[in-house]
């Protein structure tokens, strides 16, 4: 019973940046624009947070500088795709190839390595009150990062913005036929640069998650990939927030589930490879309606 | 008529090249070193020398394959992100037939190798090619999906069974491979030189003259009116999807057999990406893949030496070319600099 709840928390707590980056992807994507940068806002966010703390000594300045500078990477990314209609593949990808590399020069120029960065201040554990006396609910429920608490408020309130609000109508119908809303007095286009800031900030919550409360330093190449499941994940999840936090923690199941067999006398690289294949599989049984609108060019 | 039109599609990946320098230049003065010592120290890197310059011939030749598999891709308009893998799996296949079949004569070998290496990658792209094709699964992100799964794989064949004795994670180094012979002595310029070069006459052939190459074209130009015009589309796309992996499968045998002589864990970093920052900035042309891919040749040989005398990370360079990637993913940005210039001289 025990080891079942503990692997729960686990996949819970593994499945946080996923979440966020799904969340993000889904609201950018609703907007019409295909976040394939989610990889790079999440590297962008996972140092600039190290930055933040290693600077101001203080977990949560680093999630705010996170956010701050993600939002600010991603509005690049939509100056491009919206004032100059980049291909958004293209430029997705050219947009995660500059946040690697940016990242490498100025750990170098930082911290003086590309491995690891310098050990900083890390987010503590939150032990909510009355539910940590509780037993069942004491594993579930309590003891994860601040940034975990604060998914699940981002998840109910993104659901409750796009399905129950007319900011939401307006932003699914940019999404669908940006002219229509531009023809009844809206910008369709300021509402895609707040969609893509808002997606470069929560994609990049979610890698400062990786650097801060997983671990407490920024380490090459920690983002992994989470980026592109991302994308899948929004995409299975036929862009419901709700229904793309509980994706991730299936997701971060399989992540857990991959640890825990690192006792097992199987050799470890064919268990990274389980949540990528699973995403395989999961675009495999996804829904057809995801496209990416091709522009002519390219 | 002609030149002018030569012109005009020269201007922007010309044009984008420079606004991602200038936009370079800001990123280096940011991190703290002078742009003008960066930039020189590139290009005496990359082609100030007859050294240099040979190192820059060498480093472009997988370069070409892999942007002519990425052109192979975007031409019947899928986007093939995952050359990384199919680089990888050629790779993978090269080496352990190579190892295999020592015993042939070189010239044998390399074909028999090359054939393995090139049917490896193609039957992995084929794996994202008919997962988009008769599921619609995006191939954006299979493709990405299948290069962990390739990194991975990789990763546990040479620290594993086919580990090279040493701490070194790699495979043996293959005999008959690093003889892979420069035409001329002296030079750099290998063999595997000449087989890129024809291989992008033979791209270009492809599509301009083969019915194959003109359904792919049509079928990434305009889907519904090449399947209107009787194009079987997922037979096309399938094919080309495979080309596309099989150019890039080669492009890893020829990492194995002219650059590296066995499989070394991380050789193909960077490789997929930078195939498809080629085509896209060749526009899509096997001449554009040629010249770009020396560019890019050049950046690599270029970054290097810039490390060495200027103590300027090498990883610079990656932000170029990511800046290069964006500024011609954006055709109006190119024509919104064009137009202002052209208001000013009236």
């Amino acid at each position: 019973m025990n080891t079942i709840l503990n692997i729960i928390a686990s996949s819970i707590r593994m499945s946080i940046p996923l979440g966020y980056a799904s969340i993000a992807g889904a609201i950018s994507e609703f907007s019409g624009i295909v976040a394939l940068g989610l990889e790079g806002f999440m590297t962008i966010g996972a140092f600039s947070g190290v930055l933040g703390a290693y600077y101001f000594g203080n977990a949560w300045i680093g999630v705010l500088t996170a956010g701050a500078v993600g939002a600010l990477y991603a509005l690049i990314f939509g100056v491009f795709c919206i004032k100059y209609q980049s291909n958004q593949v293209v430029a997705g990808v050219g947009m995660n190839i500059i946040a690697e590399g940016l990242v490498y020069v100025l750990m170098i120029g930082i911290f003086g390595s590309k491995g690891k960065s310098e050990m900083v201040d890390s987010l503590s554990v939150i032990h909510i009150p009355v539910i940590k006396d509780i037993p069942v609910l004491n594993v579930l429920l309590s003891g994860y990062s601040g940034l975990a608490y604060l998914l699940a408020a981002v998840a109910v309130l993104s659901w409750v913005v796009i399905y129950k609000m007319p900011v939401g109508i307006r932003l699914r119908a940019t999404g669908i036929n940006d002219k229509v809303v531009d023809s009844l007095g809206l910008r369709s286009n300021l509402i895609k640069y707040i969609s893509v800031m808002v997606c470069g900030a929560l994609s990049a919550l979610g890698g400062v998650f990786l650097s801060l409360s997983q671990l407490n330093f920024y380490s090459k190449d920690m983002v992994a990939g989470r980026g592109y499941i991302a994308l899948a994940i929004f995409v299975f999840a036929k862009k419901n927030p709700m229904y793309c936090v509980w994706i991730s923690v299936l997701f971060g199941l399989t992540e857990t589930i991959q640890l825990r067999m690192q006792a097992f006398p199987i050799p470890t690289q064919f268990l990274s490879m389980i949540p990528y294949l699973c995403t395989l599989l999961m675009l495999l049984f996804a829904a057809k309606n995801f496209k990416i609108r091709r522009k002519e060019h390219v | 008529m002609r030149i002018k039109r030569t012109l005009g599609k020269l201007s922007i990946p010309l044009l984008s090249i420079l606004i991602a320098m200038l936009a370079g230049s800001a990123v280096i003065l940011v991190c703290g070193y002078s742009p003008g010592a960066a930039y020189s120290s590139l290009l005496r890197g990359a082609f100030g020398s007859f050294r240099s310059c040979m190192g820059t011939f060498e480093k472009c030749v997988p370069l070409i394959f892999c942007g002519l598999a990425a052109m192979a891709a975007f031409k019947s308009g899928i986007f093939n992100i995952g050359l990384e893998g199919q680089v990888v799996v050629g790779a993978i296949a090269y080496i352990l037939t190579g190892l295999k079949i020592q015993f042939l004569p070189l010239p044998l070998h390399v074909l028999v190798c090359s054939i393995f290496a090139m049917l490896a990658g193609g039957l992995w792209a084929m794996i994202a090619g008919a997962m988009k094709v008769y599921c619609r699964a995006n191939e954006v992100v299979s493709t990405i999906m299948l290069n962990y799964i390739a990194l991975n794989l990789a990763e546990y064949l040479f620290s594993g069974p086919f580990m090279a004795e040493g701490t070194i994670p790699q495979s043996e180094a293959l005999e008959t491979s690093k003889l892979l012979l420069p035409v001329w002595e002296g030079s750099k310029i290998t063999w595997a030189f000449v087989i890129a070069c024809s291989m992008i006459l033979f791209m270009g052939i492809f599509y301009r003259y083969t019915v194959t190459g003109y359904n792919m074209i049509a079928a990434g130009d305009n889907y519904k009116a090449a399947e209107a015009g009787g194009i079987r589309m997922n037979q096309t796309r399938l094919l080309s999807m495979a080309m596309s992996g099989g150019i890039a499968g080669i492009a890893g045998g020829l990492l194995v057999a002219a650059t590296y002589g066995r499989y070394v864990i991380g050789m193909s970093s960077g490789y997929g990406f930078d195939g498809m920052a080629i085509a896209v900035l060749g526009q899509n042309s096997a001449a554009g893949v040629f010249l770009s891919s020396i560019l890019f040749g050049g950046l690599r040989t270029g970054s290097l030496s810039m490390a060495m005398f200027e103590g300027i990370p090498s990883e610079l360079v990656s932000i170029l070319q990511g800046l290069i990637i964006l500024t011609v993913s954006a055709p109006l940005l190119i024509k919104s600099f064009r137009i202002k210039s052209r208001g000013k001289k009236q």
